[in-house]
């Protein structure tokens, strides 16, 4: 998969792009636009479970905070700040949606029920258990696939040590493998 | 060292990269009309002095300052209706369908006039089918009446009289596939991400009457390409039928149309169970519970489908119609007398080699095609009689068994 950004992104070339861009150089919000989208819709889709609507939850995300820049007080965390907006717009989403209130308990019984043998809906059933993992979990596996090899980066979106990063990551991956497995042996 | 996992992270993940630079330009666009704030108080101000101080100071640059207000509003309802409306009728019809959880259906095919089948649909909130009804119609699908949930299939055939119950690995994906295909609300998106990735071309016509509805046409590139017609209701932005055509010798055949009726109308669960349609005597099968076929243990698929053949016939020939239907799958022992009984089977004379099929089965992509020669009992003499070959493959839901009906 084609990373967006690689190792060389760091929080303090967030706090210049933040900085550039409050003094109106739209092209550098652009850059973290693309340092974070994918983060962002996959953290929407945890809340949603539903690409296009992630998709434009996540253009409302970037647009309520490019409209709020010059109210982020530690521009060198706009990751985090970022994230923070995310779920707070999703949970207003999921209050005006009603219906969509039970779509995570949804999501999972329909993992159980529908067995998918093809590659296709493995990957899908894989992105819904992805859904399923404890908040901090989900975090720590987006973070890794989606922001390349920068640790820090990631660490510092979930306010962890680098060890304590590991661990949560570990224990992801664990619960996934667990997850998946427990669904393989149902298949069969 | 990267892992398997990995590997199916980095594929599930990779969703969320896509179309980046498409929804960055959409968000750039919007970004335009919301400067940051202090500059755009500046920038606003500053415009205001520039207008009243320059434009406003005579007459002569009053009637020009009106003349291009005039000339912008005429040249945007000329370029802008246009374009703009286009992206919207696509984007609300995605939109729209999102809420979609009941749907009733009809398919038209162009071989005949007559409804080709009629589909109740139920969606969870992700929009796939969590209960569907089909009605076939006796030239399409023998009128077998098909109701279908994750954990079960049920096919009722009045004409046969019998109902077969089933829980299949290949037939609920299936099913799931056929379902995606025919939904409207995954056919708009799919035609529209065709459109991002440049496979189709898309026209629309968004009438000026609210009462005529939007016609958007999708078309495909290639020798090969098929064009696909959906009309949408102005009213609702919900698409009302899907007409495709093939591109065959230059031109674009009518292949068929789905029409979609009865949005979001609740459909009874009754309509999903065929419990108060099955009439007495009708003979009930249920793969889950009822052993049907013949086991195939160790035996290679061929062997399998040999072994079938001949214990059939051989019920046949001992007159045992319990076992032979039992063996075939076909539900009723009395139907077996009634067609296989009158052949008279007294012998086999040769079961041949088993071959695929011509055309793959997409259900049963290992059945096996037997030709079989008989001795039958005609007019008092003992005739071989070459059968019709037979197809055998494995019993839906139970697929570690073997038959053929």
């Amino acid at each position: 998969m084609a990373k967006l950004e690689g190792p060389e992104l760091t929080m303090s070339s967030d706090k210049m792009l933040v900085r550039t861009v409050l003094t109106g150089d739209k092209a550098a919000y652009e850059k973290l636009y693309d340092r974070y989208a994918p983060l962002i819709r996959a953290v929407c889709y945890d809340m949603t479970g539903n690409l296009a609507d992630a998709q434009d939850l996540a253009q409302d995300v970037f647009m309520r905070a490019y409209k709020n820049l010059d109210r982020l007080r530690y521009p060198d965390r706009f990751g985090k700040w970022l994230v923070g907006i995310a779920r707070l717009r999703c949970r207003e989403w999921l209050r005006r949606n009603v219906q969509l209130h039970n779509k995570r308990v949804e999501i999972s019984e329909t993992q159980i029920a529908v067995p998918d043998p093809t590659d296709d809906d493995r990957i899908g059933l894989l992105r819904k258990m992805i859904a399923t993992l404890p908040d901090k979990e989900r975090l720590a596996l987006h973070t890794f696939y989606l922001q390349g090899s920068s640790v820090d980066n990631a660490r510092e979106i979930m306010d962890l040590s680098r060890s304590g990063y590991y661990r949560v990551l570990d224990r992801a991956r664990k619960h996934l493998k667990q997850l998946m497995q427990r669904e393989q042996e149902f298949v069969r | 060292m990267k892992t398997s996992l990995d590997n199916d992270m980095n594929q599930a993940y990779e969703v969320f990269t896509q179309d980046n630079d498409r929804l960055r330009q959409k968000l750039m666009d919007s970004l335009s009309h919301f400067p940051v704030q202090h500059k755009q108080i500046s920038r606003a101000t500053y415009v205001l002095q520039f207008m009243r101080s320059t434009i406003l100071r005579n007459g002569a640059t009053k009637i020009i300052a009106a003349a291009v207000i005039i000339m912008a509003v005429v040249l945007s309802i000329i370029f802008m209706d246009k374009s703009v409306t286009n992206v919207y009728a696509i984007e609300q019809t995605i939109k729209a369908n999102r809420t979609m959880r009941y749907l009733h259906l009809r398919y038209y095919d162009s071989s005949h006039d007559d409804i080709a089948k009629e589909c109740w649909l139920e969606f969870d909130p992700n929009g796939q089918a969590k209960n569907v009804r089909i009605n076939w119609s006796e030239w399409m699908g023998g009128g077998e009446i098909v109701v279908w949930d994750r954990n079960k299939t049920k096919i009722l055939n009045k004409k046969q009289n019998f109902l077969i119950t089933f829980n299949d690995e290949i037939y609920t994906p299936r099913m799931l596939t056929m379902t995606n295909r025919e939904n409207p609300r995954l056919a708009v998106e799919r035609l529209y991400g065709r459109q991002a990735k440049g496979e189709v071309e898309m026209e629309i016509e968004r009438p000026r009457s609210k009462s005529e509805p939007i016609i958007v046409t999708a078309t495909g590139f290639g020798d090969d390409a098929k064009r696909f017609i959906l009309t949408v209701n102005q009213a609702t932005n919900l698409v009302t039928s899907l007409k495709w055509y093939q591109l065959e010798n230059g031109e674009y055949k009518y292949q068929g149309v789905m029409e979609y009726r009865d949005y979001n109308v609740p459909i009874d669960s009754k309509m999903f169970s065929l419990d108060e349609e099955v009439s007495g005597g009708l003979k009930v099968i249920d793969t889950r519970i009822q052993d049907i076929g013949l086991a195939q243990g160790n035996l290679s698929d061929e062997e399998i489908a040999a072994k079938v053949v001949r214990e059939f016939l051989e019920a046949l020939i001992d007159k045992d119609y319990i076992k032979a239907a039992q063996i075939s799958g076909i539900p009723s022992p009395g139907k077996i007398e009634q067609g296989w009984g009158k052949l008279k089977v007294v012998r086999i004379v040769s079961i041949g080699e088993p071959t695929q099929p011509e055309e793959p089965s997409m259900l049963f992509p290992n059945m096996q095609r037997i030709l079989c020669t008989v001795e039958i009992e005609k007019d008092g003499n003992e005739v071989q009689q070459q059968l019709k070959s037979f197809k055998i493959r494995p019993v839906l839901g139970r697929r570690e068994r073997w038959g053929f009906n």
